[in-house]
């Protein structure tokens, strides 16, 4: 026999096993898994599953407090909602607020202290070099003049008064804060009057009428519920009329009743020939002439101040200055309001307006806000461009909170030249154009317990508490745990100061607290004490005082001493002017308030879709595209006060012919890819030294 | 008949691979990380009813494996002298640690089974699909298929995808089976997620 | 789902909320308007004229879920799309699609959207996902399916509570984020239902309608312009332009 195998043996070996193989499952099943396996990859990721959970808390990422309730799956928050009966912002979250849980894994955060030079390089550093950097300032400060500045990134929490404390315990030490909008006004408010007022608020919710120079109403003035109130529409509470003074067709123009294109830089003469339209057509009421220490004074003014040439510039009728004039004047529950970033005379006319017309104390119009028990005064603390030049050693930021942003100038020219160093706390460190060297990690919203105080649309301030939805990353501070390893001394803990704040509130028995779990507003008095009010705030409520009872003016003056120089001043330069071939528009990005971070997800409304202006695009009208040379989509350059930048260019035949419409705010994911460079339009347009009218030029590059 | 045997022996080595060597290899053999018998903790010994720890909440979802806090309620010492009663206090209940098992029945992750309308609203058994684990005295080895990544229990014990008993298997066709026999709608969203 | 367009500020918490309830990834770099995954995009509608006269509004977009006719469904050569008789809502599988997009050239709407890329999200972002809602992979279109994992979340809660789903169980999720209250969601068989009142003011209309696809979603405006314009025209996004 030959045992050898034949080629032809082993083909019929193979035969048969295919015909095996086929009758096996074996083929059938690599199919079926195969196909399975192509449904789920195993790189994309899988959602987690676990128990769901629900709990409430308040959204800290700016001082609007807003209720939030909080779904989460396997202990951490998968997604945000409004909280529906929240009487600061009635169910509503702006886009912001629904990602604020998506800040904890920011590709900008950082989770350990960092150096940076040269503006870009990041390299870890010692938390006991930083802290040593603090100290050997602190000791070798002999001068009167402090030698580090305390900047409080937003000033009113609780965190805030263990800032103010380290200013108090270190001599070479001074607390300050960073500029704030409602501040400056105050100001202002305080130089009409003798006697010492509050401050005041816009109630937006109750007015009938609402004249506004720019201010962004739908777009970020306190909450979101401030544009349900005004677009709302029922029986009970009619819309109420929204008249719109701006150069461009913002968003709040867009849902206005009016809007009144105004030339950039004469709103201020808008304003004033609306007072005077009152004062003329003898309007002004008997009430506020009884209170008016020179209500003749003004008239005269007024007079002299010869307005109609400033008018003409405005590109409004006077018939449009009357009609609006006769309305403020008829509507008793009625207020004019600016943009926070209005330059001063903008503010100064539109506080005068409100007094001519007569909307201070009154419901609907202008009412004082009452304090918050407990809270540390601030308003009477320097901002870092009221410390001396070349005087500072060591910056700190807190900007654990994020607040309004500093001019990256400023910095510079209050430090030491040479020597002096910049710390931030902050959970991020994203490129930006001021001079940091150190950054500390800080716990964003979710991590660690926080205070928010907020102002709703109807004037009335609240106190609620961010609670910790996730666990804490190790390495991350608050200020109460920053100030302790900062000093070696152990700080009151953030909830030791909040009780004592809550202990504050239980003892003035003053306002409401509202308890999400029932959902409802009970007043402070029918609760058993602090504790109980603690374990109402923790579960997601807030504390909530209405308005002061409105109560009479008090005497005051139209004209304090250096208003009538200053205003003088200005309208001669509108008449003066030569209005510019191309003029820049900024409007603040309500989505980036303040330093409120950009998410990632926040590409949905930027590059995804285009409905916010992306960071590095100017609107045009297409006849100012057309004057230029350029065209939709093309790559200019645009001069501003002589720093040229590259800009894309969008066509919008809303904007006025002659203007560039332009974003403020820098869009940190586009910073942190390195997108764009870290000198957008709006960063350097508010280094400008006039703010009111930029001329620019445009060519295509 | 020589040719004859030479294709016999291919076809019975590729059958005998494909039907006993390949299932053997195509599923992971793994052991939970600790051993559990529901027979002692639903039967005589303890007696404890099924909804004390697969629970059916108020909104809807089934809790099916009890978080660590239901096993520390009787487990906060050790009952008992074995390994994994051992185990299971000082390295899950003290440390307040999840246990990490194994789950046979759960499926892909763009599938959804809501356990209410099954067991409420078509007022199905739990052993309908799940067989009666109830009973069993200790837990099987979790085998996992190596390409797709899925639980053996979806596709069923037998490499065919023959059911061998009710329960055996849980896939789309078994799935969309009932609901034709039942009437219910059987579009895709109605179970994919 | 009604949509007053009078109540739209163009703020996008919509836009947002859709994107985290979805489970939508983050802009993989190099995306545009054109690329972008949004399932619900607010797009800015000008009346063709020049300042200072021009008027706009903001048109939130999705799926217009259609009545008859539904052009992505008779297109699909998968049946990854399916009209759903009970709901009225058009689904969409996407581990059954292919990638074809015949559907995204059909839907006259531009509601349909393609994953270019895979999804990515920045280190420790998984933890967010919404469980309820699986992820999807690079090659398959997807589009809004009126949040779908609520839909089913709410059948489970009316199951354990055993009654039958009720219309008001549950609101995708840009309805309940909308600020201003502009996007009305209910049954719109019921004739006493809020949307269905607001489905029968004058003022209400669908986009394209001399189409015929009986969209499902509703808009509404006081402004005769507004309602002429968007009946007869296709709302003009960036996507839409590149579409040609």
């Amino acid at each position: 026999m030959n045992s050898s195998i034949s080629r032809r043996d082993l083909l019929r070996f193979a035969g048969g096993g295919v015909l095996g193989l086929l009758l096996s499952p074996l083929p059938w099943k690599v199919l079926d898994d195969s196909a399975i396996w192509t449904q789920n990859w195993p790189w994309i990721p899988e959602p987690s599953r676990g128990p769901i959970t629900w709990s409430a808390s308040t959204c800290s990422l700016c001082g609007a407090g807003c209720g939030v309730r909080v779904r989460s799956s396997n202990g951490h928050p998968v997604s945000l909602a409004g909280q529906a009966g929240h009487p600061m912002s009635a169910g509503t979250l702006c886009a912001t607020g629904l990602l604020a849980h998506h800040l904890a894994c920011h590709p900008s955060r950082v989770l350990q202290p960092i150096r940076i030079t040269n503006g870009t390089e990041r390299t870890a550093a010692d938390m006991a070099t930083i802290v040593a950097a603090i100290h050997a300032a602190h000791s070798a400060s002999t001068s009167a003049s402090p030698a580090i500045a305390v900047i409080d990134s937003r000033p009113g929490r609780a965190a805030s008064r263990l800032l103010m404390e380290l200013a108090h315990q270190w001599p070479s030490a001074a607390y300050g804060v960073a500029p704030q909008a409602g501040r400056a006004r105050t100001d202002l408010i305080r130089k009409h009057f003798r006697t010492a007022v509050p401050e005041f608020a816009a109630d937006i919710q109750h007015a009938r009428l609402i004249v506004s120079f720019g201010a962004p109403l739908v777009d970020g003035w306190g909450t979101a519920a401030t544009a349900r109130t005004l677009l709302a529409e029922t029986s009970a509470h009619p819309r109420p009329r929204l008249i719109q003074i701006e150069p461009v067709r913002s968003r709040t123009a867009n849902v206005a009743e009016t809007w009144i294109p105004v030339t950039p830089g004469t709103e201020h003469v808008c304003a004033l020939a609306i007072a005077q339209a009152i004062i003329e057509g003898r309007r002004m009421k008997s009430a506020v002439r009884a209170r008016a220490e020179d209500a003749a004074a003004l008239a005269a003014f007024l007079h002299d101040l010869d307005l109609p040439p400033a008018v003409r510039r405005c590109g409004i009728s006077d018939a449009r200055i009357l009609e609006i004039a006769r309305s403020l004047s008829d509507e008793p529950a009625s207020v004019v309001v600016a943009s926070p970033a209005a330059p001063e005379e903008v503010q100064s006319a539109v506080l005068l307006l409100n007094l001519v017309a007569g909307t201070f104390f009154r419901e609907g119009g202008l009412r004082p806000l009452p304090e918050i028990p407990g809270a540390a005064r601030t308003t009477d603390a320097r901002t870092l461009e009221d410390f001396d030049d070349h005087s500072l050693s060591v910056i700190i930021l807190d900007e654990s909170a994020a607040g309004a942003d500093i001019p990256a100038a400023v910095f510079g020219q209050k430090l030491k030249p040479g020597s002096g160093i910049v710390v931030s706390l902050s959970p991020f460190a994203a490129p930006r154009p001021v001079p940091i060297q150190y950054v500390i990690p800080a716990a964003v919203w979710g991590e660690r317990l926080t205070d928010v105080a907020g102002t709703s649309p109807a004037g009335e301030i609240s106190v609620g508490l961010a609670m910790p939805v996730m666990p804490a990353r190790p390495d991350t501070f608050d200020t109460a745990a920053f100030l302790g390893a900062v000093t070696g001394t152990s700080q009151p803990s953030t909830e030791e100061i909040l009780r004592q704040r809550i202990a504050a509130i239980w003892s003035g028995r003053r306002g409401m607290v509202y308890d999400p779990s029932s959902p409802t507003l009970r007043p402070v008095h029918a609760f058993g004490g602090t504790d109980a009010l603690w374990s109402v705030l923790q579960s997601g409520g807030c504390w909530i005082d209405g308005p002061r009872p409105a109560g009479s003016m008090p005497a005051f003056r139209f004209l304090p001493a250096g208003l009538a120089e200053h205003l003088t001043k200005r309208v001669a330069a509108t008449k003066a002017a030569t209005a510019p071939a191309l003029a820049l528009v900024i409007t603040s990005d309500p989505l980036r308030r303040d330093q409120a971070f950009d998410a990632t997800l926040m590409s949905k409304v930027r590059d995804e879709s285009g409905l916010y202006l992306p960071c590095g695009s100017v609107a045009i009208h297409p006849t100012t595209a057309e004057a230029h040379n350029v065209g939709v989509g093309d790559d200019a350059t645009l001069s501003i006060n002589g720093t040229t930048l590259p800009v894309h260019i969008a066509c919008d035949s809303s904007v006025p012919p002659g203007l560039v419409s332009a974003m403020d705010g820098d869009g940190p994911v586009a910073l942190a890819q390195s997108k764009i460079s870290d000198r957008s339009v709006g960063s350097v347009a508010s280094a400008t030294s006039a703010p009111s009218v930029i001329p620019v030029t445009l060519w295509k590059a | 008949m020589k040719s004859i045997r030479w294709f016999v022996a291919g076809f019975v080595v590729m059958m005998l691979f494909g039907w006993v060597i390949f299932p053997a290899i195509l599923y992971t053999h793994e052991e939970q990380p600790l051993q559990f018998s529901h027979k002692v903790h639903s039967g005589e010994t303890v007696g404890l009813p099924c909804q004390d720890c697969h629970r059916l909440s108020a909104d809807g979802r089934f809790e099916g494996v009890p978080a660590i806090a239901k096993c520390a309620e009787c487990h906060a010492e050790a009952i008992g002298s074995t390994a994994d009663e051992r185990l299971l206090v000082e390295e899950y209940v003290k440390k307040g640690r999840e246990i990490p098992w194994l789950v046979y029945a759960r499926g892909p992750q763009n599938a959804s089974f809501p356990h209410a309308s099954h067991l409420i609203g078509a007022g199905l058994a739990c052993e309908r699909c799940h067989g009666s684990q109830g009973t069993a005295e200790s837990l099987p080895a979790f085998r996992r298929n190596r390409i797709s990544g899925e639980s053996q229990a979806i596709w069923g014990t037998s490499i065919a995808g023959f059911k061998m008993a009710e329960w055996d298997g849980m896939k789309m066709d078994d799935c969309a089976r009932c609901h034709r026999e039942r009437g219910v709608a059987n579009t895709c969203l109605k179970c994919h997620k | 789902m009604v949509i007053d367009l009078d109540r739209c500020t163009g703020c996008g918490a919509c836009v947002i909320a859709c994107a985290v309830e979805n489970n939508v990834p983050p802009a993989h770099e190099g995306t545009t308007p054109r690329t972008g995954l949004t399932w619900m995009r607010v797009v800015r509608v000008d009346d063709g004229r020049s300042f200072p006269d021009t008027r706009s509004v903001f048109v939130p977009l999705m799926c217009q879920q259609c009545d008859h006719h539904t052009p992505c469904v008779s297109v699909c050569p998968q049946n990854a799309v399916e009209y759903d008789e009970e709901t009225g809502i058009v689904t969409q599988v996407p581990v059954r699609c292919l990638g074809c997009r015949y559907c995204m050239t059909a839907c006259p709407y531009h509601a349909r959207y393609f994953n270019w890329w895979d999804p990515e999200w920045p280190a420790g972002m998984e933890q967010t996902l919404n469980p309820d809602v699986s992820t999807r992979m690079r090659g398959v279109a997807e589009k809004c399916n009126f949040c779908h994992g609520r839909l089913q979340a709410a059948r489970a809660k009316a199951a354990a509570g055993s009654r039958p789903l009720a219309p008001d169980d549950y609101q995708p999720a840009c309805v309940e984020a909308c600020p201003t209250e502009a996007i009305v969601f209910g049954d719109l068989n019921d004739p006493r239902s809020t949307v269905s009142a607001a489905a029968s003011s004058p003022d209400t209309f669908r986009l394209l309608e001399h189409l015929g696809t009986g969209p499902k979603v509703r808009y509404r405006s006081r402004s005769a312009a507004v309602r002429e314009s968007l009946t007869r025209n296709s709302v003009s996004s960036e996507k839409e332009q590149v579409h040609g």
